[in-house]
């Protein structure tokens, strides 16, 4: 019998440059954190809105103790460690030590502790590394997913629709946050489970998660405390001059730095108030992904190449297009799905995804094409036709932004050019743009991703393109 | 007999007369009915080269006032270029880059170097200072190139117009005066107003120059009023 790699993928058929949700190894756990200000900086509502989840159920947390009713702040500070995330830093395994018992204890100490943090509340989880010494990135992690379990299940089982992932009926899954009831519940639902102990797999979106957290303790002690500690010095050095007092004595360890902190929580806030001025340079890692990306380009070149053009291989071009943007454009563009109908059911868009990009020609489009959604649509024809630039450019519009791509075969013809140019001509103010890619544009796209070259750019020149032989 | 026979011959030398004093009325009808029809068309090619000349004049101020506007601007961008050539430029930079190009293709038509320069599409990069410099200097070029154009263009509108208008007076002159008078040099300057075409009149016995009609009738009118100039215009 071989023995099993513990750094196998959970799910050995899938490439995790081509998927959303970062994929969890067999026994050790993949070394990132949920990092919850990517939440915060994010422009899919559906993300801000958890990352506010997350901080009513902590602020309430606080109002407890505020309250004096520590057993309720008790309760609601109980984040044992999800393993079925299969994130964090445990060395050898998935069990961590999570918060658990004894570091709920310590959040509700150094809120006894510190009447000013009591008083201000906390904008951020991560704050909490800041003042208490118990607490680093691992927590931060489990803090979110423990609290966001039921947005983690809900995502889990529509990736595994997508995917085609096997899932257990009833799994059983404890400590599920309920938002309305501020209570803690248990509940059956049908996921994935790892076939090393059975255990249910929770799955987390690649936009979400850091190695460290973006508000974290070391970049705290190295900027702000930094800049502090040297004031205290020239403030010391000063008052030796004229009163040869001696020199205070410096922080040295995160106990002595908490303790700063805890009195001095102005410290915290302007820390915070900077990382979020710097939130376009807070971005997801990619550091865990092992995969060689020029034999992905390569696959999936091969895939692209041995799908022939017609009706009948459309929902394979559909899903090997999907695959093909997750690898070229994920953590940038997210969350991509398949057929996704609008709230009546009359239209049905080919692929959608959510642009929550901080590059230049994404936020570009976000702003001027109101896209915060961007629409492919994929056309397995020798020859593109009038009535798919007329579908396109009718999808278009407030909901899905005015942004679309037709992903077909070959390059199309000069009338579809020119009734292109005529969607956009004749959506005067808020002009339509229809972005075609051919096979030959998706291999020069591989070609890019494979030399660690950004396929956004090249995006970007060939929207300019259009722009340009519009004029 | 003889008294018969002379009475006849009286009878049809008036006949004779008659048709053709008739003949010489319809004649002198049908000259008069072409010098209208001339009249009508030489006021219509007054008209369009007034317009042409006065669109041109006001090109020609659009013209000068868009160079000093580059002077300046390239002035400054190739001072930011020295320091700054690889940066981005700012989104004001950009912006009225585009208006300039924007301007100058309005301004002028058929300059293939100028029918390249496209407009930035920045899509969320702008352009680098050197690139918005070197768009600047090729649209100064054009300008350049223009000017020198224009100068001639102007010249041929305002003799083509002043021919219009010598046509004009002289037909008007014809048609108001007397019966085959022909009108002359010092008449129809008094109603243009202004100095005339030479070359539209001839030498008369009484060293006068009168109005050349035969001239008139010998070319096409409608090249003849700068039709073709002013075509030539609208399309450049």
């Amino acid at each position: 019998m071989s023995a099993l790699d513990p750094r196998a993928p959970l799910l050995p058929n899938v490439s995790q440059y081509k998927v959303d949700f970062v994929i969890p190894r067999l026994v050790v756990d993949v070394p990132v954190g949920i990092d919850p200000f990517l939440m915060f900086k994010s422009r899919n509502p559906e993300y801000r809105r958890l990352h506010e989840l997350l901080m009513e159920a902590f602020n309430a947390g606080i109002r407890a103790v505020r309250r004096g009713t520590l057993d309720e702040a008790g309760r609601i500070f109980d984040f044992p460690e999800v393993s079925a995330i299969g994130l964090g830093y445990t060395q050898g395994s998935k069990k961590g030590s999570g918060l658990g018992t004894h570091l709920s204890g310590l959040i509700i100490e150094t809120l006894v502790g510190s009447p000013s943090l009591q008083e201000r509340g906390v904008k951020h989880v991560e704050e909490m590394q800041l003042v208490s010494a118990g607490i680093g990135p691992d927590r931060v992690s489990d803090i979110s997913a423990n609290v966001l379990k039921r947005f983690l299940i809900e995502y889990t089982q529509r990736q595994c629709k997508i995917w085609n992932i096997p899932v257990e009926q009833g799994v059983p899954v404890s400590h599920i946050y309920n938002h309305s009831s501020g209570l803690w519940e248990d509940s059956y639902e049908d996921l994935p489970v790892s076939p090393a102990d059975g255990s249910p797999i929770l799955l987390v979106p690649r936009r979400l998660v850091r190695v460290l957290p973006w508000i974290n303790y070391d970049d705290f002690l190295r900027t702000e405390f930094n800049t502090y500690l040297a004031s205290r010095r020239s403030a010391a050095s000063r008052s030796r001059e004229d009163a040869s007092t001696v020199d205070p004595r410096e922080p040295k360890t995160k106990g002595d730095v908490v303790t700063v902190t805890r009195s001095d929580i102005a410290l915290v806030e302007r820390y915070v108030r900077s990382r979020e001025q710097q939130s376009a340079n807070a971005q997801p890692a990619f550091e865990y992904i092992d995969e060689d990306a020029c034999q992905e380009a390569d696959s999936l070149k091969e895939r692209l190449a041995a799908i022939p053009p017609g009706r009948e291989c459309a929902a394979d071009y559909q899903r090997l297009i999907l695959e093909i943007l997750n690898y070229l454009f994920n953590p940038e563009l997210i969350d991509g799905q398949l057929e996704v109908r609008t709230v009546d059911g009359t239209e049905r868009r080919d692929i959608i995804f959510t642009n929550d990009s901080d590059e230049s020609f994404w936020d570009y489009a976000r702003t001027a094409h109101d896209a915060i959604v961007v629409m492919f649509e994929t056309k397995n024809t020798g020859e593109l036709d009038l009535a798919a630039i007329n579908q396109t450019a009718t999808y278009l519009g407030d909901r899905v932004g005015r942004l679309g791509v037709i992903v077909t075969r070959r390059t199309p013809t000069e009338s579809i050019r020119r009734k292109i140019f005529s969607v956009w001509n004749d959506s005067s103010p808020n002009r339509k743009v229809i972005l075609t890619l051919t096979d030959e544009h998706i291999r020069q796209l591989l070609v890019q991703r494979c030399k660690d070259e950004s396929p956004t750019t090249w995006m970007q020149k060939h929207y300019r393109a259009f722009r340009t032989a519009l004029q | 007999m003889a008294e018969n026979n002379s009475k006849l011959a009286t009878g049809e030398s008036k006949v004779t007369r008659a048709a053709r004093k008739a003949e010489k009325r319809r004649a002198a009808e049908e000259l008069r009915r072409r010098r209208t029809g001339q009249l009508e068309n030489a006021k219509l090619a007054v008209e369009r080269l007034e317009k042409a000349l006065n669109a041109f004049e006001n090109d020609t101020v659009r013209h000068r006032a868009l160079s000093s506007h580059l002077q300046g601007f390239y002035e400054e961008i190739d001072k930011l270029t020295k320091s700054k050539a690889l940066v981005e430029a700012t989104d004001l930079v950009v912006q009225q880059s585009n208006y300039i190009i924007q301007d100058a293709k309005d301004l002028i038509k058929g300059d293939v170097h100028l029918d390249r320069v496209k407009e930035f599409v920045p899509a969320g990069t702008n352009p680098e200072y050197r690139d918005v410099l070197l768009v600047l200097r090729a649209i100064q070029q054009s300008l350049a190139r223009c000017e020198t154009q224009s100068e001639g263009r102007k010249k041929n509108l305002t003799s083509e117009l002043r021919g219009a208008r010598t046509i004009s007076a002289a037909l008007q002159c014809y048609l108001d005066g007397k019966e085959d008078s022909i009108p002359s040099k010092a008449e129809i300057q008094a109603v243009v107003g202004g100095s005339v075409t030479g070359d539209c009149f001839a030498e008369y016995e009484d060293g006068n120059d009168y109005f050349d009609f035969e001239k008139l009738d010998r070319h096409d009118l409608d090249a003849y009023l700068g039709q073709t100039t002013v075509h030539k215009d609208q399309a450049q």
